[in-house]
């Protein structure tokens, strides 16, 4: 076995840790990383194809791949990172709503919506298993909401609340 | 000139793109002109196409493998042709629509946001005022990188390019999903971003297999090297699945209704429209052009049976949902199905030629259909004040020429004469029948009776009499653009020839001779063959020799 083949290898391996890092992970911040970690997978099996002109200097070609790669997967986690702080700021989550929620099916009218803080407080039914994990620091954020009206502040709070509970609910400090 | 006219679709939007980001006030103007210039440039490479052939161009005089190839055929073309139409009239609406939102969203900024604050771009809670007055402005200069990496997509001759704008479209397209103010809108563009770039990195992956083998990107250069041995199959299926993600076929259409559901709704038109289309593209391209796709029929059919279950479990769901974007959306998923039914078709090589070009025709059409669909039931939900079917009961007495738009948008979704649709679904339903692929073509007449459901489910209730107060004006760019681009989609179906006779240039196929008119196509079609085989020659020798 070549080096160029043991790196394409672990190259491949990782591809496959991130893709699971990426399905069984629920926590935003661990996707984003587990995309990562599937790029760095790709990236090694290029910079192992460079090997591919045996002996001799290296295929320059892979090289400048990953070099473009290497931009365009920062520029696309930069964004997720930053979409992913606008979200937990404005709802103190770091998980994204159920796959359940999500299947073709069950899209119904809004249920994106249900767990806004705002559809919360009107009580959905179908909401209330899940509203009740996530009292501890909803039930600030509401209180913060309702008695300042203040959009900004409200979010301030239900930041903080989603640190202080910790691991409650959809504590975005569970791992 | 010639080397100007390859170039410039790529280059002015995204020069503009950025020129946009600190033009501050002036974006809107440089947005709209670069809408209004992008139509010449993509007749003009329509023309030139025409003229001189497909077109080879090597960016900064490097040759491949280092340099980045540009080509175009008549399928580049009519894409680019496509993609200009749409973006002008989408940018020409949102100049009404941020107007407008951007208006009605003041005063709401100093109450708290509450349930009866539902406008569709006022669900959830906003961030800042600030945050919000920049939204509407953030959409230009997207919308122009958005249309620059698309062009570059069209006209990319490498696949390692193909990679990178298809990177470039997935980051403006998710910029463009959380303009919306909404939570939804937030989620929705996370789950896109997340799912698009791992589509991407399997495609990657795909690539970089191609490489090992065949030493080259050049997508014609691969086309004559590719064997069709084991490293090469786990190439195709690495980058045939992570486009499907991209191109949200049936199992893999879940993230589609929520994002282009919840986007702003010129965005949602750009999404649905042109974004779907591209990775769609890419496919169709890699599938007929690079692959030995005479070896690829189980697979083949395999995509034309899930693009068959997209049309009937899309048009279901369109017709389940309750609210009019949704609605929009899943008619997406479902005439994707349409697209993909190609692969199953053109394993005849007798019908070939019609299931490419109807599939081609389809994508032109169904852009131009479904954005003006998108637009015209994004001005009727803020008229209405709600994105519920049931809000726009009566619609039809307050805005006659959107709710028209509609129906006429409606009209090429169905696929009714003289729609571009109808035509489209003609030459797929005739390669279908030719083919005796009976089942696929039931599907598809099936699909049609559907697209007539959910289209008369809005219809139905827009000329319903109501008491109700009655519906905002809304502002006239709003009406009128939706009805020009609907009736774009209807009128392709009159000057049809003119747009097929373009495909023809560059196309993996030829129309057969069973085609109308045999004689003369025929001979056409050898010329082309033997025109494409002399290249074909050129290119192999141009690749042996260094």
């Amino acid at each position: 076995m070549t080096t160029g083949t043991l790196y394409a290898l672990c190259g491949l391996g990782l591809f496959g840790i991130g893709l699971g890092g990426i399905i069984l992970r629920t926590h935003l911040l661990h996707k984003i990383i587990a995309t990562n970690v599937i790029s760095s997978g790709v990236f090694l099996v290029l910079v192992a194809l460079a090997d591919r002109t045996r002996g001799g200097r290296p295929d320059p070609v892979p090289h400048a791949m990953v070099l473009t790669g290497i931009v365009v997967a920062i520029s696309a986690t930069a964004l997720a990172l930053g979409l992913l702080r606008r979200f937990y700021r404005e709802t103190g989550r770091c998980r994204l709503p159920e796959p359940g929620s999500l299947a073709p099916g069950s899209l119904a009218p809004g249920s994106l919506e249900r767990w806004s803080p705002e559809r919360r407080s009107e009580g959905g039914d179908a909401e209330k298993g899940n509203a009740e994990k996530g009292n501890g620091e909803k039930g600030n954020a509401e209180k913060g909401n309702a008695e300042k009206g203040n959009a900004e502040k409200g979010n301030a709070e239900k930041g903080n609340g989603g640190e202080a509970s910790g691991g409650k609910g959809d504590g975005c400090r569970t791992w | 000139m010639p080397d100007l006219v390859i170039v410039a679709p790529i280059l002015v939007p995204l020069v503009a793109g950025v020129v946009a980001y600190v033009a501050g006030r002036l974006r809107r103007g440089v947005a709209i002109a670069v809408a209004v210039l992008q139509l010449p440039l993509a007749c003009g490479l329509a023309w030139e196409v025409l003229r001189r052939g497909p077109l080879h161009y090597e960016v900064g005089g490097w040759s491949a493998p280092l340099g980045i190839q540009l080509y175009a055929d008549g399928l580049t073309a009519l894409m680019i042709c496509m993609a200009s139409i749409v973006e002008l009239a989408v940018g020409v609406y949102a100049l009404g629509y941020f107007e407008w939102t951007e208006r009605e969203s003041q005063p709401s900024d100093h109450t708290p946001p509450g349930p009866s604050a539902t406008g569709p771009a006022a669900t959830g809670t906003t961030t800042s005022e600030s945050a919000k007055r920049s939204r509407g402005g953030s959409f230009w200069p997207l919308s122009l990188l958005l249309a620059g990496s698309l062009n570059g997509l069209f006209l990319s001759g490498d696949i390692f390019n193909l990679y990178i704008s298809l990177e470039l479209l997935t980051l403006a397209a998710v910029g463009l999903i959380g303009l919306a103010a909404s939570l939804d809108a937030l989620a929705a563009a996370l789950r896109y971003l997340l799912i698009a770039v791992v589509g991407s990195l399997f495609y990657l992956l795909g690539v970089s297999f191609l490489y090992s083998l065949y030493g080259t990107l050049d997508w014609q250069q691969l086309a004559m090297r590719f064997e069709f041995d084991f490293v090469s199959r786990c190439a195709i299926v690495l980058l045939v699945l992570g486009l499907l993600v991209k191109a949200a076929l049936f199992p893999l259409h879940f993230w589609l209704p929520a994002a282009h559901g919840s986007a702003p709704s010129p965005a949602s038109a750009l999404l649905s429209g042109l974004v779907l289309k591209a990775a769609f593209f890419v496919i169709l391209r890699l599938w007929f052009e690079v692959f030995p796709h005479p070896r690829l029929a189980l697979a083949g059919q395999l995509l034309g049976g899930l693009g068959a279950a997209a049309i009937l479990w899309g048009s279901l769901q369109a017709i389940r949902q309750r609210r009019l974007k949704l609605l929009v959306a899943y008619s997406s998923v479902a005439q994707i199905g349409y697209l993909f039914l190609v692969f199953a078709l053109a394993s005849d090589p007798a019908v070939a030629w019609n299931a490419w070009s109807g599939t081609a025709y389809f994508m032109l059409s169904h852009a131009c259909a479904k954005s003006a669909a998108f637009l015209a039931v994004g001005s009727l939900q803020l008229a209405a004040r709600g994105g519920e079917i049931e809000d726009v009961t009566g619609a039809a007495a307050d805005h006659p020429v959107t709710v028209y738009a509609f129906a006429l948008a409606g009209v090429g979704l169905m696929g009714l004469p003289p729609s571009g649709g109808f035509v489209a679904k003609w030459l797929l339903l005739r390669a279908a029948l030719e083919s005796h692929q009976v089942g696929l073509a039931i599907v598809m007449l099936a699909g049609g009776v559907l697209a007539v459901g959910y289209v008369f489910r809005v219809l139905g209730r827009a000329f319903a009499a109501t008491d109700g107060a009655p519906q905002r004006p809304i502002p006239r760019l709003m009406q009128w653009t939706p009805l020009v681009l609907a009736l774009v989609s209807v009128g392709l179906g009159l000057v049809a020839l003119q747009p097929l006779e373009l495909l023809r240039i560059g196309a993996p196929f030829a129309p057969s001779s069973s085609a109308q008119s045999a004689g003369l196509s025929e001979q056409a079609g050898l010329g082309e063959q033997a025109g494409l085989g002399e290249q074909a020659g050129l290119g192999e020798q141009a690749g042996a020799n260094p």
